[in-house]
């Protein structure tokens, strides 16, 4: 099955996340959120599960936030010295149908794209500066190079009797220094090569070619705007 | 004669952006437990005290390494692009807040008309990135409290910013 252009799919991540923020009506929430959610599941459930296994954590920060910040109105639940007021329920509801439309329009961009592909859409239907695409692309070349980076300096700093994990900005700077000298030496060498190979002199066509599955997935996007715009409050 | 400040980009400019971005990336992504594990133990204002500063860095790294205008401003948007990639709760919401950060960040160097990329800088860029870490956890996410007890939260990531920020521009500067 043809997959929708990954640009039409960050537009459509974007505009979720900001319908998932000015949606005040709970129940105009929850049919957005439990939407995209089921959209997530279908496409990435089985490669980003664990962003789910986050999102039920995250709930009980969600509540505790909304029972220190919004326990007003009527009393819902008493148990001893807790007092769950209304305001309390609505505002961990709001933030949790709020969490799980972003959490789930992540899983469902990240499900529905190809990261390399992502890079060339960006440049060439969003029209982001050629450098900039490069950049993006670099790093994603990076990330596994550092990963090994990363777990080497693990060793060698459990070696010499320091925290395996940064706790303060001395850990933060120790780890840092030679994590990103490493990259940086292969930094030079890499953005040597890529303006040897004509970086900027490199052209880019730029097009929007809009197929049915980004037709689709466009008019999704409107109908939950228009959805949203008749549920202000 | 006044020096002439270099504005274009060079290949080794965007390799050495998708560095920090790719770093901080990471770094960001990692500092959701902590701040989590803090503000459950210390409460709000503490986490802002020892946390908020790390989602500032990428920006003051960027510009005391690259030293060009809107290299902070890119640091800290591709790194919160890196961020988003990295599947988490927080999906495209970090971008967002990526985007505002550099921006506020990127007027650090700009009151300097890109001429000073110090520790000082390093620290006001950081600093700077607190209002719109704030006004958008207020807009977003509701994080809404007394006028005192705001002031209080701001106080704590304006501090977070400019240590966190001061510590980026020195790494920056021990690699140049």
């Amino acid at each position: 099955m043809r997959r929708p252009s990954p640009s039409i799919a960050l537009v459509y991540a974007v505009g979720v996340t900001g319908i998932a923020f000015f949606l005040r009506d709970i129940n105009a929430l929850a049919v957005v959120a439990l939407g995209n959610a089921l959209a997530g599941c279908l496409v990435g459930c089985r490669r980003y599960w664990w962003v789910l296994v986050t999102y039920f954590f995250s709930l009980w920060g969600v509540f505790l936030n909304a029972y220190f910040f919004a326990n007003t109105g009527e009393i819902m639940l008493e148990w001893g010295a807790i007092v769950i007021r209304e305001g309390a329920v609505e505002a961990s509801l709001i933030l949790a149908f709020r969490l799980l439309a972003i959490a789930g329009v992540g899983i469902f961009f990240l499900g529905i794209i190809d990261l390399r592909e992502f890079v060339r859409s960006l440049e060439k239907e969003l029209r982001i500066p050629s450098g900039f695409a490069f950049s993006m692309a670099y790093s994603l070349r990076l990330l596994p190079l550092m990963k090994k980076d990363y777990s080497e300096l693990s060793i060698a700093r459990k070696e010499r009797g320091l925290r395996r994990y940064p706790v303060t900005p001395k850990d933060l700077k120790t780890l840092l220094i030679p994590l990103l000298g490493l990259g940086i030496q292969r930094a030079l060498w890499a953005g040597i090569a890529a303006e040897l190979r004509g970086l900027s002199l490199r052209k880019v066509r730029h097009e929007i070619s809009m197929d049915f599955p980004d037709i689709i997935l466009i008019s999704c996007l409107v109908a939950q705007i228009m959805f949203s715009l008749s549920h202000p409050y | 004669m006044s020096e002439r400040i270099p504005k274009r980009y060079t290949g080794v400019d965007y390799a050495l952006l998708g560095v920090v971005a790719v770093a901080f990336g990471i770094v960001f992504f990692a500092a959701w437990p902590v701040y989590y594990a803090v503000k459950a133990v210390g409460g709000p204002v503490l986490a802002k005290l020892l946390t908020y500063g790390i989602w500032f860095m990428a920006a003051p790294l960027a510009a005391s390494l690259i030293r060009k205008p809107l290299s902070g401003f890119l640091g800290e948007t591709l790194a919160a692009l890196i961020e988003t990639i990295i599947p988490n709760a927080g999906g495209v919401t970090n971008l967002i807040y990526g985007l505002a950060q550099g921006a506020a960040s990127e007027i650090a160097y700009l009151l300097f008309k890109y001429r000073k990329w110090g520790v000082a800088q390093g620290a006001l860029s950081g600093a700077l990135a607190a209002f719109p870490a704030l006004a958008l956890d207020a807009l977003l996410w509701g994080d809404i409290a007394t006028p005192e007890v705001m002031a209080i939260w701001l106080a704590g990531a304006l501090v977070s910013g400019a240590i966190y920020g001061s510590v980026a521009a020195l790494i920056g500067k021990s690699l140049r």
